[in-house]
């Protein structure tokens, strides 16, 4: 079973992403903050990351994504970055960062779900 | 001198006459000896003879004596007859070497004994006539005869003696006188000599003096030893000296004044024969002439003076005057006359004939034209030089009062439109017309009276009275002997120039007001890059000091010291100005960041030489506000919609799962609360950033301040918390709720629900709420203070510090709604009251927000409409907060601060 697991600071949204993924055959984990969303993707070793960009707290989504894909035995995760900055210089800082995807929000939850499953189809 | 020159004692040559006279010393001395030795001589003579006299005198008493003893011995013999006793008695004397013989004769006369001592000293005795004369040859004695006995009764006795023996000591004497006139003739020869060597002396060097007297060099002479005569002679001697040098002073002054005359002559006079041949001539034929006065003589006129031959200077001097008291024919004319080196110039001459008993005489003065030519040409150049020159020149005389004019040129007429009637004797002040305010006049009043030259621009008047710029120059002229008589005015009409310079000077005035009071910064440098300008805005923008502190510096150097002002960071850093202008014109403006003397952007564009344009002109524009504002604008604008997008991701998100799913009826609800919370959240946060746009723009001038009671204020905040059931308990507590406050009621209300509103959010565990007034102080001025306590979360200091930006949450999670505006607008409606918010927050320990208004003064309470606060408070849009309240739950209040 795929693990899932959502870093994001507002409850809603976990709470949206949570119930957009509920019928899928997901195991999901959430973390509200970027320190606790890493230590817990150490912990879980998820197949994909849902990662808030803009967090409180020491490190925001890029810096965790960041730290994911730096460390040999995390690399694998795919990182979704969920962004409200929209714009090129952003999602070209998540692409430096190394994010395999990036959705603007306000996003569609379908398409949320296209996006974990494009991911997580064998390649 | 053929006649041969004597030298005398003291080298002097003795005249002629003088040699043929043995000195007088010589003449004294040789008479003196003479006069001695014959005056000597006679003496002598005499002497002897008188010696001789007397000697012959005392050898007869002395015989006669002799005689008269012989008698007295041969008495008594001769009366007795005894022959023998006579002759025994008589033999002593006659052997006596004086005596020659003893002869006794008796009464009858008849010898009786005589004796007679012999040449050998015997003594022959006999008797008889002339036996006694026998033994000594043939010499007749003298004879002294002497009576013996009474009346030579017994007869006499004789004594012979020869008088020819006394003769040898004469001789002596005379021998010895003669050798004595001798000695004082020689002893006499040389004290005269001295003698009068001596007398002589002072007389030769008068001698001598009188003779250097000729010179009439004025000597004198001082006799020191000698006698009165020689002194007066000497005083006569200096009187003459005197009186000869004045006459001679005076006669060489005279000659030599002639003679400088004739030489100083700057003419050439000369004196001819009768064929008109130069005998004479003076220095001045060396100027004139070329020739030296030795050359010039027995030259013919011709030579000097080409064409003038001896008839031609009769027939000129026959025709011209006659002087009939010198009795010469003048002629003057002028001439062409010829130089040594055959050079031709005017001169004029003045050729005078004078008849002597030698025939005719010539006499010519020739003055050289040529300077008094080139003078004449000279001044008529001059002349026509002023007439033709476009400046106006003037002279005036300043010796006389009123300083008129005393010559003006054409151009001076043309100028000032004056005539000379009008202009000359007058003063130049009449260009004035009155309009002496000028501070010019005042420095050519003091250049006059200071004798110096002076130039100025005066605002001068035509005779039409039109106006014209005079550039004036005067200068004193000075006369040979420094006098200032005149001074001379040069005139310009500078009209157009001034009035171009006008406009230049009113064009840079304008020019330098706009630069001084743009905001922008200019910076000029001049060709050879050396900065010659720069304006007030950018000394400002930079803090660099005024002028002399930079003015002069190249661009270079200007370049540095405005890099080292920058930002250090490299990617901050402007091109280099070099590669900038060597660019071109038309650059795009460049930002450049300084640090001191405050941070600040600036924008800077160069505008370097390009076909005529010398000058670097830097423009430098402080876009540091613009910068900041387009900095914050965007800022806001990603942080706006981020926030915007945040709650939108719920409403999106829901509406599409619950479109596209079937959703159990319970989990429909939740999403639709949650939904709804979030759209709810979306127009608050969209109400909030409208009302601070508006604060913001409208800049406080929609704020309606009016009197309100605190407590009026506070009430009708609190009143929709009340109303809702919420947890909080809101403890109101106003002491000075009674006090007016001069704001505006609807967005005081606003302030205070915000503060409240976050008060009950930041306490989600519930908790009281302390709402209560109190005094204190705002900038020196009384003030009221509504603090809002609560014992919430509370914050950091770092979170407190943050709490006024945008968006700005202290619990950013979404578990409390709000959007990071509210304190942003308390503090702007706040402050825009002349109020201030102080926050007290301790984390877990609570929060206390304090709202501080001025007390209203006065004269505030004049200008300030009394309103009625409570009615407003309807209007006070309900916080969607409100239904979230905690359950109340009272607290201790935080110690207060």
């Amino acid at each position: 079973m795929n693990r899932v697991l959502i870093v994001e600071d507002q409850s809603d949204i976990r709470k949206l992403i949570r119930m957009t993924l509920e019928f899928e055959a997901y195991e999901i984990h959430e973390a509200s903050d970027g320190a606790s969303g890493l230590r817990m993707a150490r912990a879980v070793m998820p197949s994909i990351m849902l990662l808030d960009v803009m967090m409180p707290g020491e490190m925001d989504g890029l810096q965790v994504c960041q730290a994911i894909k730096g460390d040999p035995h995390l690399r694998h995760i795919k990182v979704v970055l969920l962004t409200a900055r929209g714009q090129a210089r952003d999602q070209e800082a998540g692409r430096a960062a190394g994010a395999d995807e990036y959705l603007v929000k306000p996003f569609s939850p379908l398409q949320l779900i296209d996006t974990i499953e494009r991911l997580m189809a064998p390649a | 001198m053929s006649m041969p020159m004597s030298v005398a004692d003291g080298g002097a040559v003795l005249p002629p006459a003088a040699v043929r006279h043995p000195p007088l010393r010589r003449q004294l001395v040789w008479l003196l000896a003479v006069v001695t030795v014959v005056a000597m001589a006679v003496l002598a003579q005499v002497a002897t003879w008188r010696l001789q006299q007397a000697a012959r005198a005392a050898e007869e008493g002395w015989v006669a004596a002799l005689a008269q003893a012989a008698a007295g011995q041969a008495a008594p013999h001769l009366a007795r007859g005894d022959i023998a006793g006579l002759e025994k008695a008589l033999r002593d004397i006659a052997a006596m070497p004086v005596t020659h013989d003893v002869r006794v004769v008796d009464r009858e006369g008849r010898t009786v004994l005589w004796l007679a001592r012999q040449q050998d000293g015997r003594v022959a005795i006999g008797a008889g006539e002339g036996a006694a004369d026998s033994g000594r040859g043939g010499e007749a004695p003298l004879h002294a005869w002497a009576g013996a006995g009474p009346g030579s009764s017994l007869g006499s006795v004789g004594i012979g003696y020869r008088p020819a023996d006394e003769e040898h000591p004469f001789t002596r004497l005379r021998y010895d006188v003669l050798l004595a006139t001798a000695f004082v003739g020689l002893l006499m020869l040389v004290t005269a000599s001295l003698f009068v060597t001596r007398a002589v002396q002072p007389l030769q060097r008068l001698a001598r003096f009188s003779r250097s007297l000729a010179g009439g060099g004025g000597q004198r002479v001082e006799v020191r030893a000698g006698s009165r005569e020689v002194a007066e002679l000497a005083e006569a001697l200096n009187e003459a000296s005197t009186t000869m040098q004045q006459q001679l002073a005076a006669l060489r002054e005279k000659d030599s004044a002639q003679a400088a005359l004739l030489n100083a002559v700057p003419d050439v006079l000369i004196g001819m024969d009768g064929a008109c041949r130069v005998h004479i001539a003076n220095p001045g034929v060396r100027s004139v002439f070329g020739l030296e006065p030795e050359q010039a003589v027995g030259l013919p006129l011709q030579a000097l003076l080409p064409g003038l031959t001896a008839e031609e200077a009769e027939t000129r001097t026959m025709q011209g005057l006659y002087m009939r008291s010198t009795r010469s024919h003048v002629a003057r004319f002028e001439t062409e006359a010829s130089r040594s080196d055959g050079t031709p110039f005017p001169a004029e001459v003045s050729l005078t004939r004078i008849d002597t008993a030698e025939g005719p005489r010539y006499a010519a003065l020739v003055r050289d034209l040529t300077e008094a030519r080139m003078s004449m040409d000279l001044v008529h150049l001059f002349n026509r030089a002023l007439d033709c020159t476009t400046n106006g020149v003037v002279i005036s005389d300043v010796t006389l009062p009123g300083q008129p004019v005393f010559y003006a040129n054409p151009a001076f007429y043309r100028i000032t439109g004056y005539e000379p009637s009008d202009t000359i004797g007058r003063n130049c002040s009449m260009l004035q017309r009155g309009d002496v305010q000028q501070p010019e006049l005042e420095e050519l009043r003091r250049a006059i009276a200071e004798r110096r030259s002076a130039q100025v621009v005066l605002r001068n008047y035509r005779k039409d009275g039109t106006l014209f710029f005079n550039e004036l120059a005067i200068s004193p002229v000075t006369e040979p002997d420094g006098e200032i008589r005149h001074y001379v005015g040069v005139l310009n009409d500078v009209t157009e120039r001034e009035r171009a310079r006008m406009a230049i000077a009113e064009r840079s005035a304008r020019l330098n007001a706009v630069f001084e009071l743009s905001p922008d910064g200019f910076v000029v440098f001049d060709r050879e890059s050396r900065l010659v300008y720069c304006n007030r805005a950018f000394l400002d923008m930079t803090g660099w000091h005024a002028e002399p502190d930079i003015v002069g510096l190249t661009v270079q150097a200007f370049e540095a010291r405005m890099l080292a002002q920058c930002d250090p960071d490299p990617a901050q850093r402007p091109r280099p100005l070099a590669e900038v202008l060597a660019a071109g014109t038309d650059q795009a403006p460049e930002t450049m960041r300084i640090t001191r003397p405050e941070r600040r952007v600036l924008a800077r564009v160069a505008r370097s030489p390009r076909d005529g344009h010398v000058e670097t002109i830097l423009f430098f524009r402080d876009v540091t506000r613009e910068t900041e504002v387009d900095r914050m604008k965007s800022e806001f604008l990603t942080t706006a919609a981020h926030e915007l997008r945040t709650p939108m991701v719920s409403v999106f998100g829901f509406t599409e799962l619950l479109l596209r799913r079937r959703v159990p009826e319970e989990r429909q609800r939740d999403m639709l609360e949650t939904i709804h919370r979030q759209a709810s959240l979306l127009i608050h946060m969209v109400n909030e950033l409208l009302d601070l746009a508006r604060i913001e723009a409208r800049q406080g001038k929609d704020i309606r301040r009016m009197r309100c009671t605190v407590r009026d204020l506070v009430e009708s905040a609190v009143a929709p918390l009340r109303g809702q059931a919420r947890g909080n308990d809101i403890d109101v507590w106003l002491p000075e709720g009674g006090d007016s406050l001069l704001v505006d009621p609807e967005k005081t209300q606003q302030a205070l629900t915000n503060v409240l509103s976050n008060a009950v959010k930041y306490s989600p565990r519930g908790g009281p709420i302390f709402v209560q007034t109190r005094r204190g102080e705002l900038d020196g001025r009384p003030a009221i203070g509504v603090s809002v306590a609560d014992r919430g979360i509370g914050m950091t200091p770092e979170q407190v510090s943050r709490v006024f930006e945008r968006f700005y949450r202290a619990d950013p999670s979404g578990n409390i709604p709000g959007t990071g505006l509210g304190m942003c607008l308390v503090k702007e409606i706040v402050e825009l009251q002349h109020g201030r918010v102080e926050i007290q927050s301790e984390p877990d320990r609570g929060t206390v927000v304090t709202l501080w208004w001025p007390r209203p003064g006065p004269a505030d309470e004049a200008e300030a409409p009394q309103g009625r606060c409570d009615n407003q408070a309807h209007s006070v849009r309900e916080s969607p907060v409100g239904s979230e309240s905690p359950p109340v739950n009272r607290q201790p209040a935080l110690p207060p601060p």
